[in-house]
C-alpha cells in the first residue's frame, strides 16, 4: 500500500508524534489491559476465603438475601439490589445493593455469603484485583473522565494503526524481515514492524472495542446535550426503553432460590445473577442473567415481574436480536476474551503483550533515530532523558503490578483503607522505577537490572502465597483453589521467561554493521 | 493548522456529524443510536487521519469545519425526538 512521498511524510509525522506524545499512555493502557483479563481469576488468589467449591446443593439464600435488601432499604432510597449465585468465576453468593442517602449520594453495599452454609464471608477491602481492573477501565478516575481517556487511547491507537499501515506499505515483506544482528536502529525498526504485523488484526479489534467502550461514556451525555437539550435520561429511555415505575403498593418478593433453579429457556443453564429494581413493590422487576448460549454474547436475559414471576416484555432494546445489538453485545466479550476459556485469555495476553511491546519499540525507535541518526533538532540530553523515561515507565508499571501482589499479602492496615494504600504503592513503585532509570548512565544495563528484579519478584509470587495462605501448587480441590494455583503457575512461568529474557539483553549498545550489507541497510534507511 | 484539525476539529466534526445522523437518518431511533455509537470511533479516527492525508492544511480545516457546520444546521432544523 504505497502512498505518494509527501503524504508518506505527513502520515509518518502524525504516526511518530502521536506515538511519542501518547505512546507511554497507550503502553500503560495496553499493559494494564493484559492484567485486567485475569480479574476474575485473581479474586481467589487475593482472598483465600473465596477458594471455595460450587456445591451440588447450595444453601437456600432467599431469607438471608431478603434481610440484606430490607436492611439496605431502611438506610435510604434503594435504587437496585443484586444477587450473584455461586458460579465458576465466583463460587459464593454475592449481594450488592445501591441506595441514595439523605445527601442524594449513591452508596453501594456489598456482601458475600458461603455457598454451603450461608455464613457471611470475612470482609476484605477492595485491593489487588479491583485496582488492576479499574486502572485499565478508568484509570481509577471518575467513571466518565477515566473511561473517556482510555477510549481516547483506543482512538489514537486506531490512528497509529492506519497511519502505520500506510507508511509501512510492504506488509508481506516486513513480516519476514527481522534483522536482530544488525544495527540497533534496524533492530528496533524490524521488531516494531514485525510486532505490528503479527498483531495487526488483534490490535485493530482491541483498539476499536476499547475505543467504543471508552467513548460511549462521553458520547451519550454529549449527544444528549446536543439532540435532547441535555436530557440524558430521555436519550437513554429512547434507546433502551422506559424503566418500570414503582406502583407504591408493597408486595412480597419472589424467592431468589426459585429463580436460581430456573433453567435458561433454551438450555439447561441456571442463572448467575438477578438484578432487582423496585424492590418490595408490586411492580418489582427481576432481570435474570444467564451465561450466554450464543458465541460472542455477554449474557442472556429474562425479564420477570418480581412478585408473580410472569415474564415481562419491557421492549428493552438489549434483549432484542437486531444486527446492531449483536455487534454491541459482542464488544465486551471480544475486548475481555470472555467468550472462551482461560487459554483464550492467555492468547489475548500474548497478543496484548505484542501491542505493549509495539508501543515500547516505537518509542525506542523514535529516540534511536534522533539520538543516533539525522532526525530531530533537540539536544542529545533531551533524547537521553526521553529514553530513560521510556525505560522507567515501560518497566515501572510491570514492577508496580508485581509489587501489588506482595502488598496484598503483607498489608496489615485497616481493610477500609486497603484500596487507598494499594494505589499509593502502585504509583510509588512506578514513579520510583522511573526516577531510578533517570539516574542510571546506561539504558541497557538499567533494562537488564530491572528485568532481573521483575523476574525474581514475579517468580516469588507462589512462594508468597504458600507462606501467607498455605496454598500449594499441587493441591487443588475446589474451583477457587484452581484459580489461585493458576495465578501462581502463571506467575512462576512468567517470572522464568522474564529472567531468561533478561539474559538476552546486551549490556551495551550494538553499533556493528555488516560491511557486505551496508548498502542494503543504507537503502532501507533512505526508504524510511 | 493540521494540529488544530487533528486535536480539535476532528472531535467537533465527529460529535456534530453523529448527532446530525442520529436525528436525520430514517428508521428505528434506538437502532440508529446503536449503529452510530458503533461507528463513532471509526469516524473520529478517520477524521484524525484525514487531517494529515490532504495535501493542503487549510483544506482539512475547511472540510472538517463544513462537516461541523452542516451537522449543527441539521441538529437545529431537526425536531427533538419524542
Amino acid at each position: 500500500m504505497l502512498v505518494e512521498q509527501d503524504r508518506h511524510k505527513r502520515l509518518y509525522d502524525l504516526h511518530s508524534w502521536s506515538g511519542v506524545l501518547l505512546g507511554l499512555f497507550i503502553y500503560v493502557v495496553a499493559f494494564t489491559g493484559i492484567i485486567a483479563l485475569f480479574g476474575d481469576e485473581l479474586g481467589p488468589w487475593e482472598n483465600p476465603a473465596q477458594r471455595l467449591a460450587i456445591p451440588e446443593k447450595p444453601f437456600a439464600i432467599d431469607e438471608t438475601f431478603q434481610n440484606f435488601a430490607k436492611a439496605t432499604q431502611e438506610k435510604g432510597e434503594l435504587q437496585f439490589v443484586r444477587i450473584d449465585f455461586p458460579h465458576e468465576k465466583a463460587p459464593y453468593y454475592g449481594g450488592l445493593a445501591g441506595y441514595n442517602n439523605a445527601s442524594n449520594q449513591r452508596i453501594v453495599v456489598e456482601r458475600k455469603w458461603h455457598p454451603t452454609t450461608g455464613e457471611l464471608l470475612p470482609k476484605r477491602g477492595d485491593g489487588l484485583s479491583h485496582w488492576l481492573l479499574d486502572i485499565h477501565r478508568k484509570l481509577m478516575l471518575p467513571t466518565t473522565l477515566g473511561r473517556t481517556l482510555v477510549g481516547i487511547a483506543g482512538i489514537v491507537m486506531l490512528v497509529l494503526i492506519v497511519t502505520g499501515i500506510f507508511i509501512h506499505g510492504k506488509i508481506i515483506k516486513g513480516f519476514f524481515t527481522l534483522r536482530l544482528d544488525r544495527s540497533t536502529r534496524l533492530k528496533w525498526q524490524d521488531s516494531h514492524k514485525v510486532l505490528g504485523i503479527i498483531g495487526l488484526p488483534f490490535s485493530i479489534m482491541i483498539s476499536f472495542t476499547g475505543a467504543f467502550l471508552g467513548v460511549i461514556a462521553i458520547l451519550s451525555p454529549l449527544v444528549a446535550v446536543i439532540a435532547f437539550q441535555g436530557d440524558t435520561e430521555a436519550l437513554i429511555a429512547k434507546v433502551i426503553g422506559e424503566p418500570l415505575e414503582a406502583s407504591g403498593e408493597s408486595a412480597v418478593m419472589l424467592s431468589v432460590d426459585k429463580i436460581h433453579a430456573m433453567q435458561h429457556p433454551d438450555s439447561d443453564k441456571v442463572p448467575t445473577r438477578v438484578i432487582i429494581t423496585n424492590y418490595g413493590d408490586k411492580n418489582a422487576h427481576y432481570r435474570v442473567i444467564y451465561p450466554a448460549i450464543k458465541e460472542l454474547n455477554s449474557s442472556d436475559q429474562v425479564e420477570l415481574n418480581g412478585v408473580d414471576g410472569s415474564v415481562i416484555d419491557t421492549g428493552v432494546t438489549n434483549t432484542k436480536t437486531t444486527a446492531a445489538n449483536r455487534v454491541i453485545n459482542a464488544i465486551t466479550p471480544l475486548h475481555y476474551a470472555t467468550y472462551g476459556d482461560i487459554w483464550l485469555k492467555w492468547v489475548y495476553a500474548l497478543l496484548g503483550l505484542f501491542l505493549a511491546l509495539l508501543t515500547a519499540t516505537g518509542l525506542m525507535l523514535f529516540v534511536e533515530r534522533r539520538l543516533h541518526g539525522s532526525e530531530g533538532n533537540r539536544s542529545e540530553q533531551f533524547y537521553q532523558r526521553l529514553s530513560k523515561t521510556n525505560i522507567g515507565v515501560c518497566l515501572g508499571f510491570p514492577m508496580a503490578t508485581v509489587i501489588l501482589f506482595y502488598h496484598d499479602k503483607l498489608y496489615t492496615g485497616l481493610e477500609t483503607d486497603r484500596l487507598y494504600w494499594t494505589g499509593i504503592t502502585y504509583f510509588a513503585v512506578a514513579i520510583a522505577t522511573t526516577i531510578f532509570s533517570w539516574f542510571q548512565q546506561d539504558g541497557y544495563k538499567t533494562v537488564k537490572r530491572l528485568m532481573i528484579a521483575l523476574g525474581v519478584l514475579t517468580t516469588g509470587i507462589p512462594l508468597l502465597n504458600l507462606i501467607t495462605t498455605g496454598a500449594t501448587l499441587w493441591v487443588s480441590n475446589t474451583v477457587g483453589e484452581t484459580f489461585s494455583n493458576g495465578t501462581d503457575i502463571g506467575a512462576l512461568v512468567l517470572g522464568i521467561i522474564i529472567i531468561v529474557s533478561s539474559t538476552q539483553i546486551p549490556t551495551k549498545r550494538n553499533n556493528k554493521r555488516k560491511p557486505q550489507s551496508a548498502n542494503i541497510e543504507l537503502t532501507t534507511l533512505a526508504a524510511e | 493548522m493540521r494540529v488544530v484539525s487533528v486535536t480539535l476539529l476532528s472531535l467537533v466534526a465527529t460529535i456534530f456529524l453523529s448527532s446530525a445522523l442520529l436525528l436525520a437518518l430514517p428508521g428505528d431511533f434506538s437502532e440508529r443510536a446503536l449503529w452510530i455509537t458503533i461507528f463513532v470511533p471509526l469516524i473520529w479516527a478517520s477524521f484524525m487521519t484525514y487531517s494529515y492525508w490532504d495535501k493542503k492544511a487549510w483544506r482539512t480545516m475547511l472540510t472538517l469545519g463544513l462537516v461541523s457546520i452542516t451537522g449543527i444546521a441539521i441538529v437545529i432544523i431537526s425536531p427533538t425526538p419524542v
